[in-house]
Parts: structure tokens; sequence; C-alpha cells
């Protein structure tokens, strides 16, 4: 039976400031000894109030101005009441009307089909802190106690919701790629999945034929992209072979088990779940302006989809291209500040996305730590493209100022690569070397027994080894020619 | 006007929400007073409210929002040495799931 | 004269100019207490060393010819939802028996900044919960003007403190009357300043959109010394209005009464008022005709119909959710569990008293599912249209006279008999936390018994200096109230 796959997700992200939403404690939780980011508003001490960082409000605008959204110029934060032991005020404050951001859209694109994702809205709220339980797998199944660390609570999210427009386990990756993609070029989050700067909740429902729509179902705890795609294409299988058999689903979350590839019920505590939401009158109602968003606006980077289509139109290079070298906010500016040192575009691209690539990888480095800078690689590769240098000594040069630090200049010389065209006179002096060392070889191409050409050959590269390769083959080549025939 | 009634269902699930352990003797005296509070208050429903939205602050000069500069607080030892249940760094609480059930607790 | 029995302006000044030092002006009022409070129990912890080290530093400052501020060496008493560094704070609850905060709450940190003595903390209604202070842990606070009777609440202890020559000053905080009606219950002046006209950082909260500090004292010009120093801008209260306040002392000092229209409360049933609150209102209104105001009379059909329990939809449900965050686990009351849900409930239960538990119980009913859009929803648009029928009356009058109390302090332990009586005794006091505007209970005599007639005098929002204008005009002509004597007046010791 042919049943449609509905699927719409939210989308935590951690916002990148420096302290917490309410209060001023920092941010930079990761590896702190427990409860020692915390003051007393984050632990719920009596008598203190809530206190709006204006950044969280400010990267919330810019993510919503990205994901084309109205920016609401009168927005609201509520109160979400229940009890555990990661909440101190037993509420989270949140936004459950009137969200900062409403009614955008995000581009996709899977395998080459385009598709545009309908985003419902945008919205601020505290994160919950951390709890460690003392168990063989550190799951909360079984815990005789369990210890709580706040560091984490009140960092800021903005949860993005999607419509459910997505349709396959791709979309959804691609969906989330493309949303991690803009919040780091925005500098608005770090989303990282591995360590919970994104998170990503999924939820799936299998539409009947008649186009009513099945039972929804959440799934929590997918931790890279990866899990994403097999959780969701676990989930299907599993909700068709369930409605298959005849059975109905419940509406419920489940938690995706990375390890097993399953889906398992989380079955909540018995009982009435109402969070009460009303107003939250200890914050006054954020008035952002026209003027105050026009200003955020014009301070938006340029979006990775328009940078990709510029560098296809402006730099002649492919979809692909593109897509790989605007990937990364900083690749991107690092190849054009390479394009601007001189270098040919589609030269400057091969060079980035091979060689620089792969030395970032060896290193386990991004290439804001990379030591050669754009405009000395645009350099380098302008030698290249003025023959200056052949792309095996570029290649060389490169891999000295990696590894060393050095220069241009200082590369090419401890490398013993001499710039410039050899002169005329060097170039013979050379060519005549050769044939000296080699009078049988010399012979055999003079008197034509060299038909396979492989003796010829073997001059020619002697001549270039002789130059360190800085010779043009096609100058050796006429100059051998002469020399041998008189 | 919808006259609501708490009855002991619903004093059931809000001593739930509000984990507040109520007991069995005190049930009867606590559901008089809530309905005596909601009936004293039946009356509002009836006024007529078309157009009017709820009530929020006119603040003249507010500080809305703070600058994002971080501040180390101090008193965290202090504060950490006289709570109830410390333990080391952490806060420490009791088994969350009961024995009983199996499974995941929500949130 | 005993030091006690002067006004905190001739306290400041006497203390600048060497009269006496501040030391020996706290001496005086630490006699004082220790005098009556065991007939009272209005004072819950007293906090001599600190109080004593502030005044030696005050009189240090004098030797040196500094100015330590308007209050300098003024001795006060904060309600103990206060937060105060180093000095325990209880709200009066088991809850807190033992909690000590790490904090000043801004009021305090205020009055301490212009120069006054912080003394300790007073009695109240366990969590600011109630009308008579008789649900605090420590007991209840009597009446200094008739101990058989209660000194009204939530501030009971502060305004009791006030009554019986323990401070000049003391600090309360009123969320539905609960500083104006313990001032008429004791016979002494309070006020309920605009909301946001006063930091909340620090006070113990009890309804976010509701609670406002402000001053309780003998007379009006104490008052406004009060209210210039604790009415400022704080960068920790996102709530507290950070426009440049005027001076309300020079506000207290002017002319107040020409020219001005001043309204009087009609379309109650007089009579389910005590006679001589209704006669005070009338004595009022006669103090302002004869000064040169305008008097007029005014309705207000949907605030007082409607008032009481708009005021109790929005408290019980704030109340049930800023009490959500005493679990046992980081401060507070703990008492084990086996499970983290049993903790909770064992941890709440025995933590909080009757009162306090069925307010959170009725709050959080209020907010699920069904009551809230029937019952909460609609209070908060009744809400909008009370604020609307009082900004009407404010466009056409610059003040309005009204009871505070439908009754004269009540004998104690009515609030067992009759709750719901106590309840609608907010009627007329809690209106003015609805639409956030400034209130003064002010004295305008005593009954042949002894007991305190006051009334309310209601300005329109953010109209402070101009009620304080107001009630010192009144009060230069009816006289401020004397101190109490509790041992001696009408009083059968605890």
């Amino acid at each position: 039976m042919k049943r449609n796959t509905v699927i719409g997700l939210e989308i935590h992200l951690q916002l990148k400031t420096r302290t917490k939403l309410f209060c001023r404690c920092s941010t930079d939780y990761i590896g702190a000894t427990p409860n020692t980011n915390v003051c007393p508003i984050c632990l719920a001490v009596p008598g203190t109030l809530p206190l709006l960082n204006e950044r969280a409000v400010e990267l919330a605008i810019r993510m919503g101005l990205g994901l084309h959204c109205s920016i609401n110029d009168n927005t609201r934060f509520h109160r979400k009441h229940y009890f555990y032991a990661d909440l101190p005020k037993a509420y989270q404050i949140t936004q459950y009307e009137h969200a900062i951001a409403v009614g955008g859209y995000l581009d996709i694109n899977t395998g080459g089909v385009a598709k545009r994702i309908r985003i419902h809205h945008l919205h601020l709220e505290e994160d919950a802190g951390k709890l460690v339980h003392p168990t063989s797998d550190g799951r909360l199944t079984g815990a005789a106690y369990s210890l709580v660390d706040y560091n984490r609570g009140g960092m800021p999210l903005s949860e993005i919701v999607s419509e459910p427009d997505i349709s396959s386990p791709a979309e959804a990756v691609a969906y989330i790629a493309q949303i991690r993609q803009l919040a780091r070029y925005l500098d608005v989050s770090d989303g990282e999945m591995e360590s919970g700067s994104l998170r990503a909740d999924l939820n799936i429902s299998l539409s009947n034929p008649d186009g009513s729509l099945g039972t929804r179902v959440e799934i929590k705890n997918v931790n890279s992209l990866k899990s994403a795609e097999r959780a969701l294409e676990y989930e299907i299988s599993r909700q068709n072979r369930v409605l298959d058999e005849g059975g109905t689903l419940l509406q419920e979350t489940r938690l995706w088990d990375d390890a097993s590839g399953v889906t398992r019920s989380m079955r909540s505590k018995e009982g009435v779940r109402d969070y009460r939401y009303y107003l939250e009158m200890d914050l006054a109602p954020i008035a952002a302006k026209p003027d105050y968003v026009e200003k955020i606006r014009l301070g938006l980077p340029e979006m990775p989809w328009e940078k990709r289509e510029r560098f296809t139109k402006t730099y002649g290079l492919s979809q692909e291209e593109s897509a790989q070298l605007t990937e990364q906010r900083e690749i991107a500016d690092y190849f054009e500040a390479c394009v601007a040192a001189k270098a040919p575009p589609s030269k400057a691209s091969n060079w980035i996305r091979t060689e620089v690539q792969r030395m970032l990888n060896e290193k386990g480095i991004g290439i804001g730590d990379f030591c050669v800078s754009a405009e000395q690689l645009g350099r380098l590769i302008a030698k290249i493209e003025d023959k200056e240098i052949s792309n095996t000594q570029a290649k060389d040069a490169l891999t000295v100022m990696a590894n060393r630090g050095a220069g241009l200049d200082e590369a090419l010389k401890i490398c013993g690569i001499s710039c410039g065209r050899l002169t005329k006179e060097e170039l013979e002096a050379a060519v005549r070397k050769v044939l000296a060392e080699e009078p049988a070889a010399a012979e055999a191409v003079r008197s034509g027994q060299d038909k396979k050409g492989s003796k010829y050959k073997f001059l020619l590269g002697l001549v270039m080894r002789e130059t360190r390769g800085s010779a043009d083959p096609a100058e050796v080549a006429e100059l051998l020619g002469s020399l041998l025939n008189g | 006007m919808i006259k609501m009634e708490m009855d002991e269902q619903r004093l059931r699930e809000v001593i739930e929400l509000s984990r507040i352990g109520l007991p069995e003797e005190e049930f009867k005296d606590v559901l008089d007073r809530v309905n005596a509070v909601l009936r004293m208050c039946d009356e509002m429903q009836d006024l007529r409210m078309d157009g009017v939205s709820p009530f929020e602050w006119d603040i003249i000069e507010a500080q809305r929002m703070r600058p994002d500069v971080p501040e180390v607080w101090e008193g965290r030892d202090a504060f950490l040495n006289q709570a109830p249940v410390r333990d080391g760094d952490f806060f420490r609480v009791p088994r969350i799931i009961p024995l009983e059930e199996d499974g995941v607790s929500e949130e | 004269m005993e030091i006690y029995r002067l006004s905190a302006k001739e306290i400041a000044r006497g203390v600048k100019s060497g009269k006496f030092s501040a030391v020996e002006v706290l001496s005086a009022h630490i006699a004082r207490i220790r005098e009556c409070d065991g007939a009272v129990n209005a004072v819950v912890t007293l906090a001599e060393e600190e109080a004593y080290r502030r005044a030696r530093d005050i009189d240090g400052m004098i030797a040196r010819n500094e100015d330590p501020g308007p209050l300098a060496g003024v001795p006060f008493l904060v309600k103990d939802n206060f937060c105060t560094n180093g000095i325990r704070t209880t709200c009066c609850s088991r809850m807190l028996l033992d909690w000590v905060p790490c904090y000043d709450a801004t009021p305090v940190k205020n009055m301490s900044d212009a120069g006054a003595v912080l003394m300790g903390k007073t009695n109240m209604d366990e969590f600011a919960m109630g009308s008579t202070t008789e649900s605090s842990v420590f007991g209840p606070t009597l009446n200094p003007r008739d101990t058989g009777r209660v000194p009204g609440g939530s501030s009971g202890g502060s305004a009791a403190a006030v009554a019986a020559g323990y401070c000049p000053i003391a600090l309360g905080s009123d969320t539905g009357g609960s500083i104006r009606q313990p001032s008429a219950f004791c016979g002494v002046q309070g006020m309920k300043p605009s909301y946001g006209q006063v930091s909340r950082y620090g006070i113990v909260a009890y309804v976010s959109s509701l609670d406002q500090v402000g001053p309780i004292t003998r007379n009006i010009d104490d008052m406004a010394a009060a209210m210039d120093a604790l009415a400022r801008a704080d960068e920790n209260d996102s709530t507290c209005d950070a426009y440049v306040r005027p001076s309300f002392s020079r506000a207290a000092a002017a002319e107040g009464m020409r020219g001005k229209k001043i309204a009087v409360l009609s379309g109650f049933d007089r009579s389910s008022v005590d006679a001589p609150l209704t006669e005070a209102m009338d004595r009022a209104a006669e103090v302002c005709r004869d000064l040169g105001a305008e008097i007029v009379t005014a309705d207000l059909p949907i605030t007082m119909k409607h008032g009481v329990a708009c005021y109790y939809m929005i408290a019980l449900g704030d109340a049930s959710s800023k009490l959500a965050c005493y679990d046992g686990m980081r401060y507070g009351f703990h008492a084990d569990g086996k499970t983290l849900s049993e903790m909770y409930k064992k941890s709440r239960n025995l933590g909080f008293g009757d009162e306090v538990r069925r307010r959170i119980l009725i709050g959080t009913c209020v907010l699920t599912r069904g009551y809230y859009d029937n019952y909460y929803v609609p209070a908060t648009k009744v809400r909008r249209m009370i604020a609307d029928e009082y900004a009407a009356l404010f466009a056409e009058a610059d003040a309005l006279i009204c009871p505070i109390s439908p009754a004269l302090p009540y004998r104690r332990g009515l609030v067992e008999e009759d709750p719901v009586r106590i309840y609608l005794g907010d009627a007329f006091s809690s209106t003015a936390n609805l639409a956030g505007l400034p209130s003064i209970s002010l004295n305008m005599g005593f009954t042949p018994d002894g007991l305190p007639a006051n009334i309310q005098l209601m300005g329109p929002r953010y109209g402070d200096a101009d009620l304080l204008s107001i009630a010192s005009a009144i009060e230069r002509q009816v006289g401020s109230p004397d101190i109490a004597d509790p041992l001696t007046k009408g009083g059968r010791k605890q």
C-alpha cells in the first residue's frame, strides 16, 4: 500500500552568545566543572528575576531573516510548567505565541531536485540543565539516583519549526544540513549535532491512501545526519509494517537507539501533562522596531545559496565546485581572496579543493588555522599560471609553507626553486650538458633509431631535472631538436 | 456562563501537576474552598469582552534587554555548601523512574 | 522626648548635626523593640550585630564630615520576604526557615545607600498570602492598638512595628493591599507605589505582575523621603521603570490641593463598610474642599463588581507558578523521598502551611485546560477593563478617595471562621494592584475605642508625586498618628 511520508522537523540551535538567555553566566560550559557557570538567576534563587540577553534576540532575528521570516515587532515570552530535576524554576521561559519570527521558508536541494520547505516559526527559549545517571550505559533506566549539573541550564536556544513539507529521509537530511550551514554562515550557532549545539526532533507520519493524515510519531535522540536518515527510514518501515498488519499506531515519542538501529517507545509517566502556558510577566514585551530589524538585515552576510549562485556565474565554476567551495563561509572567503591575489579561479578552485583540503584533513584543522594565507596561495598559483614555476615545484613550496609556516619567497628559496624563466643561455647550457652526458641516447635520436621516442623522452626528462623543473618543456623540445640535428 | 466545579479527579490531577502531597482527609476542605473561589469568579465570564486584549504593562522607559557581558558569581561555593542535596559539585536527586515502571520518564 | 518618637527626618537631621549618634539612635529603637515585642511579636529576626556595625560606619562618616545620605542613621525594618545578605529570610514559612540569602534586595540596598540602618526582619503571613498575619510559622503578630485584634496582613509585622515605635520607616510588599490594609489596621501611613516605580529584585515573589514594594511610616514627609531612596531604576529588574523620578520630598512639601479635583468613590453599598471608615472618607473630602479642591463623585462599576474575583484568579495563578521552585533541592526545606516525585511532594507538603498549599492548588487548577479559558483568560481581559475604567476616572480627577478595608481591624481568629469574608476584604484595595496605580493608606484619626480609621487615596499611573502632595496636604490638617503603646492600651498579653 502506497502511503506518503509526511515529515516535520523541530530544530534547536544553541545561540552563539557569551552569556545565557536570562542571566550573565558564561555560555562556555563544555568541559567546565559542574555547577560553576551558575548564578542565583539560573538556579532559581528566591527573589531573582530574568534579564533578557540582547545578543540572543539579535541572533534569533538574524536567523529568522535568513529563513525569510517576518520579524514580530511585539514578541513575548511565556512560561511552560513542569517539574523535573533539570528545571530549577519548574517552568521554562519560552515563547508559546507571538514568536520572534514567523512564516518563512528554506530551499533545499536533494540530488539535484530543488524544493521549498516552509518554516512555521522560530522562537527563543532557555535550555535545561543536564542529568548524569550512574548506570553502565549512562541512561536513565535503572538509575537509583541522578546527579544534576545546571551549567547548561539557561543557555539560549532558538527553536525552528518547519511545516510538514518534507517527504523523505533524504530531504530531511538536506534540510538539517541547510539549516546548519545557514546558522554557521550567519554566525548564529556552531550547529554541531555531536556536541549538542544543534538538536533535531523528527515528526513523522504516513498519510493514508485517501489523503488523510496518519498518526504522528516524534523521534528524539538523533545525534548526526546519518542517524536522522536511519531513524526515519526505520520508522517508515516500522509504521508501514504495523499498518499493513492491521494494527494502529500510537501518537507518542520514541527514542532512536543508534547502536541497535531501532526506535523505542518512551513510555511517559502515567498521568496528566498540562504545561499551563501563560504570559511571563517578569519580562516586558520586546519591541523589535522596523529600523532595529533593518539594521540587522543590512549587517547580514551573503546567504550560502546566493554565494553558490554567484560563484558559478562570476567564476565560471560548476554547480558542484561552487557547492564545495561555499560549504563553509571561511573557505569561500579564502577562495575569493586567492583569486583577488591573481590566481585564476579554476586553478584556485582545484588547489583549494584538493591540496589545501587534504592538508587541513591531515592536520585536523580548519581553514582559519591554516598558516598559508589566501594571498600567499594566490601568488603561488599565479606563478604557475605565469609559467614561473611548475606544478610540482608549487606543491613542494606549498608543503614547506604549510608545515614550516614559511612565507612564499622563503619557501621557494628553501626548495631551491629560482623563479623567473631560465635564460636562453642557461637552458642551452643545460641541454648541452645532458647531451654530453648521454651520448648513446643522443645518437639514437639523431640517427632516427628512436622509433618509439622513449630515448627522446628520457633526454627531455633529464633536461627538466637538470633545470629543476623550471624549464618550459616546449622550449626544451625546440632546443633539443636544433642541437641534435645540427 | 460556564460554571466549572473542581471535582476529586481534577484535584488529584492538580495535586500531581503541582507536586503538593495533600492527605486524603483534607480533600473535602480544599474542594470546598476552591469551589467557593470559583463561584466568586463565575460572573466575570458574563462581561462583554469582544475586542478586549489581555492586560499588559505600559512601562515608560523599560530596560528591556541586557548587554551580552559575562559575570562570574562569587557566591557559588557558599551556595553549594548549604544546598540540601549536594553531592560534590552536583545536586543529587533520588530515583527518577519508580521501580515498578519500565521505560523513560518524559522530559 | 524619647528618640524613638522622632520622625525619620528629625533623626537624620539630628545625626547629621551631631545632636546624637547613629549608635544612640539604634540603641533607643532596639530598646523599644525589646520593651514591646513580647506583646506584639512583630519582629522575627533582630540583626543587632550588623545594625551596630552599620551605625558605627555612619558615625564614622559623620566624624569625617562625609554625608551618609538623606536618611542618615534612620533605623528601619523590612518584611521577611526581602532578601537580606547574611541575615535569614524566611517568608515566615517552614519552607525557608533556615535560609540565608547571599545578596541584598535592591530596596534594602537603596535604603542603606541613603544612610539608613537595617535592624532586622518583620513578621508576615506565610509567603505573603493572607490579610491578618496569623499564618506565620513564628506565630501571629498582635495589633499594637488593640492586642485582641489582628494587625492586618500580609505586612502586619512592618505596620505594627511602625505603629509601636520600633522604627520610623518599615518596608512592606503589597500585592492586593498587603501594605495599605495593615497600615490601616495599625493606624499608620502606608504606600503602594505605581507598579514599576520600585525594584522588585530580591523580594521573594508572590505575583509577578502585582507585587510592589512600599514604605510604612507615621507621617507623609517620612514616606516621601523613603520613596526618594527607594524609587530608582534597577538593571536587575526588567519591570522596574528606568525613567527619571521627580523629587518626592519636594512634592510632599509643596502646596498640594488648590485647583485639584478629588473624586470620592460612590456606587457601592455604604452599609457594607464600617461606619467610622465611611465617615473618615467624608471627613477627608471635607478637608480637601476646605483647602480649595473640587469634590466630585465617581463610579467604578466593573471594578467594584469584578475586581476581587479578577485579582484572585491572577494572583493565585501566578502564585502557583512562582512557588514551584521550592522543591527541596537547592535551598529550603527538604524531606527525603524514595523517588524524585516523592521528594518533591514531601518537601512541599511539609514545608508549606495550609493556606499556601490551598492557594497553590487553586492557582494550578485555574491555569489548567478548561479552567484557563473560562476563568483565567477572562480575568486578564477584565483586568484591562478595570485599568481602562480607572484611566477614564483619572482623566477627570486628580485623586480618588475610597475605603481600604470594609472593616475595622478584625478580631483574632476570624480567618479560620470565615475565610471567604477575608478574601472579599481585598475588594477595595486589590484593584490598585491590578491597574498598577499608586495608592496611600492615610490615617484620619481613631474611633472612641482607639481603633484607627484610614482612607485610601489613589492616583493615576506614575502620579506618585502628586499623590504625596495631596496626602501631605490632608495630613497637615488632620495630623499624623501617635505611637501606639501595646503594653498599656487595650492589650491582653499573648
